[in-house]
């Protein structure tokens, strides 16, 4: 029975690729499956009869055999799942907020526009220096809207430079991908899958910080030579363009709130402030040198706004969010019965499975099976289910399953919003974004992997 | 195998259906073409200084005054360089012109719209590169819907004549003004001087309605091109460049 259940369960998971590939929505891809994963493995305790399979799986201390019952699994997974993701959306609303304050304060504007001065009449410096930019940006600032109001600066200049929009798109999406390697708010959203049974996190943005910096170093290499290697001189253009009318404006502030953007990261790192105080000290010190605050009544005004702002920027995230963890959890009810259909063909080596990842990368786009933004939850509860979840190997899993859905998913896929807003955007189509982002995000999760597996995967 | 038509539904299921450019813009009343060509062909050469300078991404370091003259400058450059072709290969025209310097003219049915929609583009070494589906749009309409106004036109012409000038100037990027005019874009002590990307545009204009003896300045082809691609955008771009008439009272 335990094989039929697994293979029914694997046999759907293909069906939410497939789903995810042809354009279906997410959010109630994700809600069917978590009803699928839980009411599979609940007939699947209440049939199987294998007693090697129950006692590996439901003994308890005392050698009995304890299976959930329906209103525990209901509650772990619709009830706890959501809640349990309070603590993600609430770094997601204050990190939207902050990306809010360096927008409408002009300092993300005049940081760019500082940067084009710059690198003056050269396009290919203007693209390495702005890519450098875009990194720092989103070190700390996160969301589609970010993104977006971000992007509708820095694209047009590329292009008008005479930078062809196939590498200005991939270049500022690979940047903003650096940025997110490091990025608190993005981090914690993987920390929501490596939680205890009392809903403790086992692993914290601390823990990930070392590997973050050397990540983001790595990938904003790969794409300054990406921009070195596609701008070479023979391969200039000049184009007969039309600018759009509806320009965005340029602003200017003081040199000094040029450094907004790295405050709540540099605070994080450097004197383990919180992340939330971090949002905040560095939203109220941009706000105050932009001569934002100089009347309470004047800066209750622009904080509300701002906050306002910020939090419609996550609203189309935030139904995702609270849906994804459902399918977690439901995920975690699969464990025993992926374990009885695939444990034993999973190899148990960390340099096996490392050297998998390198070779299946493009598996993390379209919400495959190794980006934790699709089907990746279901490979991570396998993972743990065949003894990765302890805490020497905790750091190596978790870097394992971020790498994919960081490079191959948020940065390379057309799946993640910004992306599809971006090729919209530029007019660029899929595939020619596919066809660049795809090899740039293998060679970036290859090098990524290894990395991973010399700082975490050795354990003696 | 999965098509160009799947990856693009899969990018609007994740973020819904996209606008098309410049549908974001409430254009209001649309304008006839032939009465928005009139009025850009009308507007003054400070129009076209402010309009040129806008895409320039260091054009705040630069002083209006100082614009006007870097204009009128790669202007005189543009039409000095045209003067000479046109005595060095004995012909205006520029397809002859195109085989003369052995460029290679490719046409392409890429979509080029977007943001910053391009209609025609020059790579290094000797590519000019037409979008035609487009130039070909532009000329259809303005037969249909523009032609008294401006006169015989052929846009695919001004467009190749408008990158045959880059070729030009790489030809003599040592010597030539938009290649070796600086400007000076911070001050002591990180003094930094740099060329100006947008002062080959211009000359290139100026290049192109040269050779071809255009009664306006290229850039009116702006608005014509656009109109193929989007009226709506047109629209906007005109109401842009062509200041409100007011409204005339009845007595």
């Amino acid at each position: 029975m335990e094989y039929i259940i697994g293979s029914l369960l694997l046999i759907s998971f293909f069906a939410l690729v497939i789903y995810a590939v042809r354009g279906g929505n997410l959010m109630l891809g994700m809600f069917v499956m978590a009803v699928l994963w839980t009411v599979l493995p609940l007939v699947g305790n209440a049939l199987v009869t294998n007693p090697g399979f129950l006692a590996a799986n439901f003994m308890n201390g005392e050698g009995e055999i304890v299976k959930p019952t329906i209103q525990e699994a209901l509650t772990k997974v619709f009830q706890g799942g959501p809640e349990g993701w309070g603590s993600v959306l609430v770094n997601v609303v204050f990190g939207a907020w902050f990306g809010r304050v360096l927008l409408q304060t002009g300092i993300a504007s005049t940081l760019i526009r500082k940067t084009v001065e710059l690198g003056g009449d050269k396009p290919v410096i203007i693209a390495v220096l702005l890519s450098i930019v875009t990194t720092a940006i989103f070190s700390s600032m996160f969301g589609a809207g970010a993104v977006v109001a971000i992007g509708v600066i820095i694209l047009p200049i590329l292009i008008s430079l005479g930078i062809p929009k196939e590498v200005a798109i991939v270049s500022f999406m690979f940047s903003v991908g650096s940025g997110m390697l490091i990025n608190p708010v993005l981090t914690t959203q993987f920390t929501g899958f490596f939680v205890d049974d009392n809903g403790q996190k086992l692993m914290t943005y601390a823990d990930h910080v070392r590997f973050g910096l050397i990540a983001m170093a790595v990938q904003l290499v790969i794409t300054i030579v990406y921009c070195i290697f596609a701008l070479r001189p023979k391969r200039r253009v000049h184009a007969w363009s039309v600018s759009n009318p509806n320009k965005v404006k340029m602003d200017f502030v003081p040199n000094a709130a040029l450094l907004s953007p790295v405050i709540p990261v540099v605070l994080l790192i450097a004197f383990k402030v919180p992340i939330i105080l971090g949002f905040v000290i560095g939203s109220l010190y941009a706000l105050a040198i932009c001569g934002k605050l100089k009347s309470w009544r004047g800066a209750a005004r622009v904080i509300n706004k701002d906050f306002f702002d910020g939090v419609v920027d996550t609203a189309p995230l935030v139904g995702f969010l609270l849906v994804l963890p459902m399918f977690n959890k439901a995920a975690e009810l699969c464990v025993p019965y992926f374990n009885a259909l695939l444990g034993g063909v999973i190899p148990q080596s960390t340099l096996v499975i490392s050297l998998a990842f390198i070779v299946l990368a493009p598996l993390g786009l379209f919400r495959g099976p190794l980006t934790l933004y699709g089907g990746g939850a279901a490979v991570l509860g396998i993972l743990k289910g065949i003894g990765f979840y302890t805490p020497e190997y905790l750091p190596w899993l978790f870097t394992l399953m971020l790498i994919p859905s960081t490079v191959m998913n948020v940065t390379a896929c057309i799946t993640q919003s910004w992306v599809a807003w971006g090729i919209g955007y530029t007019k660029v189509s899929a595939r020619d974004y596919l066809r660049r982002s795809v090899p740039l995000g293998w060679i970036s999760s290859a090098i990524l992997q290894a990395i991973n597996y010399f700082m975490y995967g050795i354990v003696r | 195998m999965i098509n160009g038509d799947s990856l693009r539904k899969v990018a609007d299921a994740f973020l819904g259906k996209r606008q098309e450019p410049g549908a974001e813009s409430a254009p209001g009343p649309r304008t006839p073409l032939h009465t928005m060509l009139a009025g850009v062909a009308a507007l003054p050469q400070q129009a076209w200084v402010n309009y040129a300078f806008e895409k320039e991404p260091l054009a705040h370091r630069i002083t209006p005054e100082e614009q006007q003259q870097l204009y009128a400058e790669a202007w005189r450059c543009g039409e000095q360089a045209a003067e000479q072709v046109a005595q060095k290969y004995g012909t205006r025209a520029p397809k002859k012109l195109v085989a003369g310097m052995q460029l290679k003219l490719a046409y392409s049915k890429k979509e080029m719209d977007g943001i910053l929609p391009i209609f025609a583009h020059f790579m290094l070494p000797r590519n000019i590169t037409i979008y035609s589906q487009y130039s070909q749009k532009a000329q259809e309409c303005y037969e249909d819907e523009g032609k008294t106004c401006l006169g015989a036109l052929n846009v695919e012409n001004v467009l190749i004549a408008h990158e045959i000038f880059h070729f030009v100037e790489e030809e003599q990027k040592s010597s030539i003004y938009t290649q070796t005019k600086k400007v000076q874009i911070w001050k002591k002590p990180f003094t930094r001087f740099s060329s100006l990307a947008i002062l080959s545009e211009i000359a290139g204009m100026a290049f192109a309605q040269k050779l071809l003896n255009l009664p306006f300045a290229p850039y009116v082809m702006d608005v014509l091109l656009l109109y193929a691609l989007n009226i709506d955008a047109a629209n906007v771009l005109y109401n842009s460049l062509v200041p409100a008439q007011p409204e005339i009272q009845n007595p």
